[in-house]
């Protein structure tokens, strides 16, 4: 059992390291520091020049979008690079466990979604007077963690696709624009046509987001429990249709001769 | 093993794609039509062949990359479409080229993953990391990132990560493509010195010269199909000339090549220009005599004149009609 737990944290690590193209200092920073602030900063001030009423509501939901931004993009580039670089038939050519496989490739990039949330809050505090001060700091970390993890699992099964497709872009662009828009980012969920409500109940942040605006508003854990358990819920629900996707490209590339080394 | 004891049985492997996606069924593409071979543990056997030949097909089919639309194949006694994870767990694969490995890790992090997913611990990891890295004359760059390495140093990196697990079969795929005379020489030492250790391995190279040197047998294949089997040197002696006459001439001489090929014992004629010389290469059976060449080009035309016995490429291009 160690063994294994060892094997899934060098998995995590190495494929992390090695498959990860925006760990050197100026992409990183970039992309977990930079882009989500400029990017909040931006919806921030549309909002108070267009004088609308609660301009942190776009706040709140860009510090759970930068987490968006760093793990569809770090995870599909991951599966690309992958397929491309010629490691991933060799992992299927391996007796690896396919679920510890497809996880680990995951696992490596969950510090950077908390990370990024945090630095995004505090730039956002610090600079453009976000408002924190009944801010339930046990509320809002583990409403972090649960919409990291429910984003993870969601970039994962993109991260299928990246590894099946030469043109993946689709589908992250998908991803980004699936869930700036129908998550409660932007757009108040309940304000959607019911039948985006229903799907924006089955994506990622959504419940989680909701958790995050009771933090900010100073709500104990206890009062979010239940959209927290909903986020958890989800993510639980996206791993195990990736983790299927992923075994179902595993059987294809066998059957069809798809990623069987000549994918460039 | 196999029944026979084999470490590899192929029997009517068969291997179609077919063009298309999963809405729209497209023509047919035949890669491996119909291959039987079997593999002597501890012996190199050889894939010969052109490119699109469908060596490398066989051998994503021997590695469980690749199931067989018909045919089977056993590999270290295992059925590869039915008990992948066995004989995934008996085999290394090394393919050439720059692809499959992590540029961005080190040698040693490269062989550290591929351990962990195939279940060494990391104690064990390390260690066979740090002897197979020593074994292909990586020791003392292992902690280089693996861009920084040369291509021989990748091909032996990819051998290295292929022994993690001391296979029994290991699956070579133009090992030694793109690599300069000497980084190919070296690894064609490091192969036969696996081969001392008691590995059986499939290799699969387009060099002649490679599959003379190393392989106990081989197949030739052309279009999917077996086009020729056997030792090089029953190859070679079935389908070779036999006997090259290499006649440098003292001056040119017009029209001799087709004089020459009038002649009933030559099979094939090649002309060219060494320096100021010009030279005549006939290909002859082993039971002619040289001299009768030598006695119609006229002594007093020749400069110099060797014989040897006919190469494998020779013998090669012989079996796959393609004579240069």
């Amino acid at each position: 059992m160690v063994a294994r737990v060892q094997n899934f944290y060098l998995q995590a690590y190495l494929s992390y390291r090695g498959l990860f193209h925006w760990l050197t200092p100026f992409p990183y920073f970039s992309n977990v520091v930079l882009a989500p602030f400029l990017t909040l900063l931006n919806f921030i001030l549309i909002g108070r020049f267009a004088s609308v009423g609660d301009v942190d509501r776009f706040g709140i939901g860009m510090v759970v979008y930068a987490i968006v931004w760093i793990y569809v993009g770090g995870v599909t580039q991951s599966f690309s690079n992958d397929r491309s670089g010629g490691t991933l038939h060799l992992l299927f050519a391996s007796p690896a466990s396919r679920a510890s496989a497809y996880f680990a490739r995951g696992a490596g990039h969950f510090y950077n979604g908390p990370l990024t949330a945090v630095s995004t809050t505090l730039l956002a505090v610090l600079v453009i007077d976000l408002n924190a001060g009944d801010l339930n700091y046990l509320t809002y970390a583990v409403a972090i963690v649960a919409v990291s993890l429910g984003i993870l699992t969601f970039s994962l099964l993109l991260g299928n696709f990246a590894a099946l497709y030469h043109d993946w872009f689709l589908f992250s662009s998908i991803g980004y624009g699936g869930l700036l828009g129908l998550t409660g980012v932007i757009i108040p969920v309940d304000r959607l046509p019911r039948a985006l409500e229903v799907i924006a109940n089955g994506l990622p942040i959504t419940h989680g987001l909701s958790a995050l605006r009771g933090a900010f508003a100073g709500e104990p854990l206890a009062s979010v429990a239940s959209d927290l358990l909903l986020e958890l819920a989800v993510a639980g629900a996206y791993a195990l249709v990736g983790l299927a996707v992923f075994t179902f490209i595993d059987r294809a590339a066998r059957q069809r001769g798809i990623l069987a080394g000549g994918e460039e | 093993m196999t029944r026979n004891d084999s470490m590899i049985e192929c029997r009517n492997l068969r291997r179609v794609f077919q063009r298309g996606g999963p809405l729209r069924r497209g023509s047919e593409i035949v890669a491996v039509g119909d291959i039987s071979f079997d593999v002597r543990p501890g012996t190199i056997f050889g894939l010969l062949g052109p490119n699109g030949a469908g060596k490398t097909t066989t051998v994503r089919m021997l590695s469980t990359l690749l199931l067989p639309t018909e045919g089977s194949a056993r590999v270290a006694g295992f059925d590869v479409a039915s008990q992948p994870r066995e004989v995934r767990r008996r085999t290394g694969l090394a393919l050439g080229g720059d692809r499959g490995l992590f540029g961005r890790l080190t040698g040693e992090q490269n062989l550290q993953y591929f351990a962990a997913i195939n279940h060494l611990s990391p104690r064990e990891a390390n260690h066979r990391a740090g002897e197979l890295l020593d074994l292909v004359g990586l020791g003392e760059r292992r902690r280089s990132k693996v861009f920084e390495y040369s291509r021989g140093m990748k091909q032996r990196l990819h051998l290295a990560r292929a022994l993690l697990t001391k296979p029994d079969v290991l699956f070579l795929d133009e090992p030694t493509a793109g690599l300069d005379p000497l980084g190919a020489f070296e690894f064609r030492q490091l192969v036969s010195e696996l081969k001392e250790r008691g590995r059986t391995i499939l290799l699969t190279t387009h060099f002649m010269l490679e599959a003379d040197e190393l392989c106990d047998e081989l197949i030739v294949i052309d279009r999917g199909v077996v086009v020729a089997r056997g030792s090089p040197a029953a190859i070679k002696r079935q389908f070779g000339s036999a006997t090259v006459v290499e006649v440098s001439l003292r001056e040119p001489r017009e029209g001799l090549q087709a004089s020459l090929m009038a002649l009933p014992q030559v099979q094939h004629v090649e002309t060219g220009v060494e320096g100021m010389l010009q030279t005549v290469r006939v290909h002859i059976p082993s039971d002619q005599d040289a001299g009768s060449i030598v006695a119609h080009i006229g002594p007093e035309h020749v400069d110099h004149m060797t014989t040897r016995t006919s190469s494998l490429e020779e013998a090669y291009l012989t079996l796959i009609g393609r004579d240069q």
